[in-house]
Formats: C-alpha cells, structure tokens, sequence
C-alpha cells in the first residue's frame, strides 16, 4: 500500500461517486469492462448513459483492485458527467494521475480506466449507428 | 483510543520500557559502554559479564545451555548462518535440503543461494490448513539429505509445525533440523534440552525487545558444526566476528526473560482477545480463516474477505495497523505466496488479512478493530463486481 495518498485521492476512495450500475439494455447506456480478477488483475465496468442532449447525463462504475483503480473510477464517472462523448478522450492518463497524484506505477491503471471511459462512449455510438 | 490501532504485533512490538532502561545502562559515558572484548581491563569485564548474563537469560527461557547461543542481528542472520553455514560445513555429507514453501523469506532466499551454488532443495507443499505432516518429511529425506529448514509458527497464518515429531523424524534419519522460531519464542514452551532440534533461530523485536539483535542456537550434544559467514576477530567461539553490541544483547536477554516469565498468562489473555475478534469478524458473510484453527499461535489471526482486493482493504482499514501478504504491482495483483502454497484461490488469497495482537492490545481495540473491518469491507464489496457475481 502507497505510503501517503493525496486529499483528492481519499475523497474519491472513502466517498466514491458514482458506485452502481445501469440498465445496459436502456437506449443511450454504453458499457466498458477491463480486466479480469481471476487472472490476477484489476477488473472494473465503467458505464455511461447519454440523453436527448447529447451530453453524459449518467454514469455509474463497479471496481475490483487497488485503491488507485477505485479513485480513478470515481473521478472519471464524475468527472465525465456533462461532457459529450467527443470531450471524453480529453481525460487522459496524465490528467487523471495528476488529479489524483497518483504514483507512477500507476500509470498503467489510469491508462486502462481512461481508455475504459472511452470505450464505454465507443459502445454508445456504436448503438446508436445501429439503430 | 489512539488511531491507527497497532495488530500488526507478528511485524514487531514496542520496545519493553524496563528492556528500554537496562539497555540505557550500557550505552553512555556514565554506564557501562565498554567493549565486551576488552579484556585488559575493568570496563570490557563488565560489558562482557552483562553480555554473558544475557545470554543465560535467553537461554533459560528456551530450555538451552548458554553456550548454545549465538549473538546474531536478527533472525534473518541466524536463518542464514545456520542454513549456509551447515550446507557449507557438511557439504561433502551430503547436498540435498529439504524446506516448505511457506517458509519466510530469510529461509528461501537463502536456500535459492545455495542451489545457485550447487545444492539441490526439495520445498515440500503445505495442506490445505498450512501444516507438514511427517510422513510428508519421510518421503522428501534421502541418502544425501544434509538438513531440513522448518519454521516453528509461519509468519502469516500463525499455524504450528510439529517440530517434535519431525524433529525426531530427522535424528533417526541422521538429518540436522533447522527450526526458524522467530514468530514462537515467547508464545510456546520451548524446551531445547529436551526436543530434536539442532540449530534454531531467534529474534528479539517480535517480543518487546529490540531490533538489530537475535540468537542462534547450536546444539552442543551431539555437537553440530558450521561454516562461519562473518570472519575479523573469532567472537562468538569464532561463528560470528564482529564487536558485541551490549545494549542490544540485554536488551534481547531482558526481553525473553520477561515473555518467558510472562508466557502462559498472556497467551490466555490474548488467546481471549484473539477468539473476540474472530466471533466478532464473523458477523460478516463469506469470511474465511486462513490456516489450521486449532494449531496455531493464540495472537494470530489470518483472514480472507470474499470480493475485496488486499491493497484497497488495507487502505479501507487504515486506521488499523495490519498486514496482507499481497502485493501490488502496476498492472498485477500478486497474492501471498503462503496461501497461494496453501492451495487458497488467488481472488481469497489476495483479500487476505493478518491480525496479529500482542501485549498492548485491549478489549475496547478489538472491538473497535471489528466496527472499522465491517465498514471497510462492506464499502468495497458494494462496488466489487466480484461480489455481484457471487450474490447472483
């Protein structure tokens, strides 16, 4: 376990936002999941929901893993409310380490949340074009 | 109550004050700082007759003449010196070892040298509650078999070797018996002059003494011989050159003189506290004991939460002060290497979490312990896609 972890980190650990799930089969929910436990890693689902106006209305997260991956959870589901689809690949993995002063090892976890935000966008869109 | 609450006792314990006092006496110009190896004059005698003192203490309290005890720095040192030093002795006898898997690290990493060297180990798998069986030992020694490393109480599952079966086992068979008893001194009866057991390790930080300091004990009668690893100036009958630090050596003889003294009252007690915790722990769905229930330490208690990580527990029970034998890398969970040995799954061996209480420890600690794990748990399991799965 890190040593001393930052305000922001602790507010996002102690108090996560967003902790929940939401109807996948809803028009407008996308999902994302990364990981798998059972080989030895993290695991965690990000999910989103985008309404009439096209902004992130929604987002709920589950998370297994260390406590780095369960703060950055929560800090990119909140962070990404208000957001449209196209601003999410503006949380990249330097911002979010810095937000949270993750450390550098960690990098590697916010990489995967990050890029778990946007396929969970991805999964929106790609709903959406099929419809 | 002060926070963070101390249960990490298997770690290391405070200090004794009264052991932290008579070391005061040997260390400034006004006490007795000598070098116990100076002997042309009074100063050095005095230094060596509390070092010799303290040696008997240690002794007495483990059953051992006190010329069977070698001042060491640790357990580490002690594990390292009478694993390296009788392969490289004996090694014409024979070169094969046997250990188990979920030995500490001092042991394995020094068995890992001696197979870059040529030896071979065999490293016997625990059951599933963390216990060698004799017959298990029988099957492993051979021809050549030279010593067996086995540690008295595992660091991380508290859980009891039979040491006097096995040590038995290994007279009969002409094998010198190891015992690492860093985690046992002080918590069970040790009786050296009556148990098969040729070299055994000890420190003195797990019971209030200080760290920097432990013991080696070699048997005398049959005599068992060793390679020294630290050569300059034949102290310690030429097995460990280097001046005696006085302070720390009272302060190991002192200590052990206490827990002896103190031994079976504060087992009870903390066997007591101990069983508090675990009922209490219990209230939580799908917890599961780690090792033998039974045969085990009565400080120790090593417990499993389905459906959390260890890291992310750990920071949810910060405000205890525990330990897990996980470890977290950048990408990768890497579970306790004892449990994993013990057949535990990676996902439980991962939410694996020592108790380990001690002297200091209270009533209103362990409550207050259960109250702060069921909060930490059931936060984490709320959001543990884990924990969903199970339930549906």
């Amino acid at each position: 376990m890190a040593r001393s972890r930052s305000p922001q980190f602790l507010a996002h650990f102690d108090q996560p936002r967003n902790v929940g799930e939401l109807d996948d089969t809803q028009e407008g929910v996308g999902s994302a999941c990364a990981g798998d436990a059972h080989r030895g890693e993290h695991q965690l689902r990000i999910q989103l929901y985008v309404g009439d106006s096209d902004c992130i209305e929604k987002t709920a997260f589950k998370a297994y893993g260390s406590g780095a991956v369960i703060a950055s959870c929560s800090f990119a589901t909140e962070w990404a409310k208000g957001k449209t689809l196209a601003q999410l690949s503006d949380l990249d993995a330097v911002a979010l380490c810095e937000a949270l002063q993750l450390e550098d090892s960690e990098r590697g976890l916010a990489v995967q949340v990050c890029q778990a935000l946007n396929r969970a966008g991805d999964d929106i869109e790609q709903k959406q074009n099929a419809d | 109550m002060t926070t963070p609450i101390y249960m990490d006792y298997a770690a290391t314990t405070p200090v004794d004050e009264r052991v932290a006092e008579r070391m005061m006496a040997f260390l400034t110009r006004e006490g007795d700082y000598g070098n116990p190896a100076s002997t042309a004059h009074s100063i050095g005698w005095t230094a060596a007759d509390a070092v010799e003192q303290a040696r008997e203490q240690v002794a007495e309290a483990v059953g051992a003449s006190d010329r069977e005890i070698i001042w060491t720095s640790g357990a580490t040192e002690s594990n390292n010196l009478a694993i390296k030093g009788a392969a490289h002795f004996y090694a014409k006898r024979g070169r094969h070892l046997v250990s188990c898997k979920t030995e500490h690290k001092a042991v394995l990493d020094t068995l890992r040298q001696l197979e870059r060297e040529g030896f071979e180990v065999t490293y016997l798998s625990p059951d599933a509650n963390g216990l060698i069986t004799v017959e298990q030992v029988a099957d492993a020694l051979r021809e050549d078999t030279l010593l067996l490393s086995l540690m008295h109480v595992n660091n991380e599952t508290g859980v009891i070797q039979d040491i006097a079966s096995i040590g038995q086992l290994c007279r009969e068979r002409g094998v010198l018996f190891h015992v690492d008893a860093a985690q046992s001194a002080g918590k069970l009866p040790l009786k050296l002059d009556e148990m098969a057991v040729d070299l055994m390790s000890f420190s003195a930080h797990k019971l209030y003494g200080p760290k920097g300091i432990g013991a080696l004990y070699v048997q005398r009668r049959p005599r068992v011989r060793l390679e020294a690893l630290i050569h300059g100036g034949g102290h310690e009958r030429g097995l460990r050159s280097g001046t005696l630090p006085t302070h720390q050596i009272v302060g190991m003889g002192e200590a052990f003189s206490r827990a002896e003294a103190d031994r079976e009252s504060e087992q009870q007690r903390l066997l007591r506290l101990r069983e508090r915790l675990w009922q209490g722990l219990q209230d939580l769905p799908a917890v599961t004991l780690n090792g033998h229930l039974e045969q085990r330490v009565a400080n120790h208690l090593n417990v499993s939460f389905s459906g959390v990580e260890g890291d992310s527990l750990l920071l949810a029970l910060r405000d205890v002060a525990v330990s897990s034998g996980s470890a977290c890398t950048s990408a990768t969970l890497e579970p306790s290497y004892v449990l994993t040995a013990m057949g535990r799954d990676h996902l439980l061996a991962h939410s694996a979490v020592r108790f380990s209480l001690g002297r200091y420890s209270t009533e209103n600690e362990v409550d207050r312990a259960i109250e702060i794990v069921k909060k930490g748990v059931t936060h984490l399991r709320e959001m543990s896609p884990l924990w969903d799965a199970r339930d549906g």
